[in-house]
């Protein structure tokens, strides 16, 4: 093309980014009360939303005690963290066993549940069933949790108390008190693991699968379990995505249970690493470390969404 | 719509949204001497106190009221916070110059160093208005040294004392024909034994608390290490006071072993817990406890120690002075056949029959830990001066004696014109441990807790824990030395 013609090209388009400019300032000006009124909503979007987590990003580059600026460090509290923080690195391995358990349970009892609430003859019973899975999700996680710390007390709880009843003391244990089980006491409560929303999700997946391929099945002389494996569950991916999404992000950042529960103990072995970023912050003023440590959970979180919306979509 | 009449809501809308705003800004200091505006009392002085420590509250609010009538210029509020979190509350409230003008607080020379509150050493010398004698003197200024910070500032006043003790079942005791309280370590495993013996439990361990384990942990160290104290603490932080020396096994009050001073210690390999016997003794001790723990001690909290106490399940619990009170209203609420007594020691002390290591005996783990006061210096003069005044108002001995009459007391007072009674009279005189160098600092503490756990639990050799302890007390000493710039020369004094 000719030096000539590219400049009458060039200079058409800067025209046309100039008219669009100009065309968007004049459009502003003339809504600019509509603009006005969105601006505080803005204004809020980003004081609460973005520079929080913007500034704890940067903070994770510096050792910072919460007060004044900070030294900047590099990435000296990831290479801490990474290589010398025994704590830190059980924690990770403590949060991918609950992980574990917890994509499970999500994936399994409310499956279940909703099954079998969906497949009721009668139109009332299914309403009462849904009422009764849904109702405890009034209850405040708090007292859940506490019920559940002392349903597992070693001396009163109901658990050992049970066991003792029935002849099987040996059985009766520690449960939140011992190194080897209490990570997967906490992975164990609120069993049997069915109501809640997932039931919700599942009904309403069910719900949307068309009649026909039911009839169609029927008529092929597929039993229960061959729809339920090959129809049901194939046809609820994007519920299985939607509620694991949720759990990895509710197991990843959550700590209120294990905080609740066992603070963590005994040893480590219940340690997870939001506690720990807590701990680091809030009770040794570490905050640059724990920004760090916040930083690298948003990874993990990232990818283990990214790995199970892949795997989920292969699927699909 | 007409143009001016769409403008109004507009304009209010940006005016609102920058007056919400401006509340969410980075804080200024608060100049302001009054009261919030909107109250009665906008034109007088704000003196506002925050403790968590309720139990003051109420004492606090009406000798607040009498302090008005001397000085109508002045309004006291009194406020109690919650005690969770409230380091964080703390710390933004004075990082945003938006805290109290008095508040209660274990964290003063950190707040002291970043120039946040005043230095008491500024007030303590002069005159108190209230008794016309020097303020220092209504003070046991042993506790107020004890406080000082590495730089000998005073930035804590200390209002009351606890201490921690055992708390036993008398009745259980005379049933089992336990006729005399334990004085040493022997006595006391024999005493755990007749009662383990009788089916009960003989101490009640809180394993997932802190406190319990580190109040031990110290007596223990204080008592194997008090050799290597006149060689480590070098530092005299206050070389015009003449305290007894350290090595004076009954002495009360001395020289604080700085955290320098540790730090340096351990890297000459004195507080190293791989080359000192006396860590592996710590050890060795602390497990000695482990038969005569309740099943699960390692997960169980206050709340579940309480209850095996109260239940006479078990028959003896460590614990501080502030649970006397509430101890004795729980059994008091009990059905009458159920209720007994009980009673407080002091913590037996290891001896040369239980380790050869054994330097000195116990001391005990207690002192000004309770409520200590602190004032903002991010405000106007005029209320740092009202706020040090009403201070030397609380502390007068007229005013203290009436809080701590009319207080469920947490420990005996700081004052000594002020008579806490029988109540905490086992700790009159009582010995305390100065030396803190096991661990050094808090996070510490609580990796050697988690560390000490499986050791509890035989997860972890006596080996694995010390070299573990070992890394910890690295770790944590190069914290330390980058946290408070220390150069590792006891001759210079970091700011």
């Amino acid at each position: 093309m000719r030096s000539g013609s590219r400049n009458a090209l060039q200079q058409g388009a800067r025209g046309d980014r100039t008219g669009n400019v100009s065309k968007l300032v004049k459009a502003i000006g003339r809504n600019k009360h509509a603009y006005l009124f969105l601006v505080p909503t803005f204004l809020f979007l980003g004081t609460f939303s973005y520079y929080p987590p913007i500034s704890a990003m940067i903070h994770a580059f510096f050792r910072w005690d919460g007060v004044g600026s900070g030294v900047f460090v590099g990435l000296g509290n990831f290479r801490e963290l990474v290589t010398e923080d025994e704590f830190f690195i059980r924690s990770c391995l403590n949060v991918c066993i609950l992980l574990t358990f917890n994509v499970l349970k999500t994936i399994t009892m409310p499956f279940l549940v909703a099954e079998l609430i969906y497949w009721l003859w009668r139109e009332r019973a299914r309403y009462a069933y849904r009422v009764i899975f849904i109702l405890p999700m009034v209850t405040p996680g708090i007292v859940v949790t506490l019920l559940w710390k002392f349903i597992y007390d070693t001396h009163i709880g109901p658990l050992n108390r049970f066991l003792t009843g029935v002849g099987l003391e040996n059985l009766a244990m520690p449960w939140l008190a011992s190194t080897k089980i209490a990570l997967y006491s906490l992975a164990a409560v609120g069993f049997p693991w069915a109501g809640g929303i997932g039931v919700l999700i599942y009904l309403a997946g069910l719900h949307n699968i068309p009649a026909d391929i039911f009839d169609a099945a029927r008529v092929d002389g597929a039993g229960w379990l061959r729809r339920l494996v090959r129809i049901d569950f194939p046809l609820v991916l994007s519920q299985v995505r939607v509620l694991t999404v949720m759990t990895v992000l509710g197991t990843i950042q959550g700590f209120e249970t294990v905080m609740i529960m066992t603070k963590g103990g005994p040893g480590f072995s219940t340690l997870v690493p939001g506690l720990y970023m807590y701990r680091q912050a809030f009770q040794y003023g570490r905050f640059g470390y724990a920004t760090a440590i916040g930083l690298l959970m948003f990874l993990g979180i990232l990818f283990f969404t990214y790995a199970n919306l892949k795997l989920v979509r292969s699927r699909e | 719509m007409p143009r001016g009449k769409c403008r109004v809501p507009a304009v209010v809308a940006l005016l609102l949204a920058f007056a919400f705003l401006c509340g969410c800004g980075p804080g200024t200091t608060d100049t302001s001497v009054s009261a919030p505006a909107g109250s009665e009392d906008t034109d007088k002085v704000r003196v506002d106190l925050t403790i968590w420590s309720g139990q003051y509250e109420q004492a606090f609010k009406k000798v607040g009221r009498d302090y008005e009538k001397l000085h109508p210029e002045v309004r006291v509020v009194v406020e109690t916070v919650p005690s969770n979190f409230y380091q964080a509350w703390q710390q933004t409230q004075l990082v945003g110059g938006t805290a109290p003008a008095i508040m209660q607080s274990h964290w003063g020379n950190l707040w002291g160093k970043s120039g946040l509150i005043i230095c008491w050493d500024d007030y303590i010398d002069n005159p108190n208005p209230y008794t016309g004698t020097v303020w220092k003197d209504l003070f046991y200024t042993e506790n107020v040294d004890y406080l000082r910070d590495e730089a000998g500032r005073a930035f804590m006043l200390p209002y009351d004392l606890v201490f921690t003790g055992i708390y036993y079942n008398k009745t259980i005791f005379e049933r089992l024909g336990i006729d005399r309280i334990p004085r040493t370590w022997s006595e006391w495993f024999r005493d755990m034994d007749t009662s383990r013996r009788a089916g009960i439990i003989p101490l009640a361990w809180p394993g997932a608390e802190g406190p319990q384990l580190e109040w031990v942990c110290r007596m223990l160290f204080d008592c194997l290490c008090r050799d290597k104290f006149a060689t480590v603490n070098q530092r005299r932080a206050h070389p015009e006071e003449t305290y007894p020396p350290l090595t004076d096994p009954t002495h009360g009050y001395g020289e604080v072993l700085d955290g320098e001073e540790a730090a340096i210690a351990f890297s000459n390999g004195i507080f190293d817990p791989l080359n000192n016997p006396e860590f592996a003794e710590m050890a060795h001790q602390l497990k000695r406890l482990v038969p005569y723990l309740q099943k699960g001690f390692n997960g169980a909290d206050l709340r579940e120690v309480s209850t095996l106490f109260l239940t006479q399940r078990a028959v003896m619990m460590l614990d501080g002075t502030w649970n006397v009170i509430p101890l004795q209203e729980d059994i008091a609420e009990l059905q009458p056949e159920d209720q007994f007594e009980v009673g407080m020691f002091r913590v037996p002390t290891l001896t040369t029959d239980d380790s050869p290591l054994v330097d000195a005996p116990f001391r005990d783990v207690g002192g000004p830990g309770g409520l200590k006061f602190i004032v903002t210096k991010k405000m106007a003069p005029e209320r740092v001066k009202w706020a040090v005044d009403f201070v030397q108002y609380l502390t007068s001995t007229d005013v203290a004696d009436y809080v701590f009459s009319h207080t469920k007391l947490i420990g005996p007072s700081n004052l000594k014109n002020v008579d806490t009674g029988s109540l905490f009279a086992i700790f009159k005189d009582a010995p305390i441990v100065k030396m803190d160098g096991y661990v050094p600092d808090e996070q510490a503490l609580d990796e050697l807790k988690a560390y000490l756990q499986p050791f509890f639990e035989d997860d972890l050799t006596i080996d694995e824990l010390l070299e573990r302890w070992h890394t910890i007390y690295s770790r944590g000493t190069e914290r330390n030395i980058v946290k408070w710039e220390w150069d590792m020369d006891l001759a210079t004094l970091e700011e």
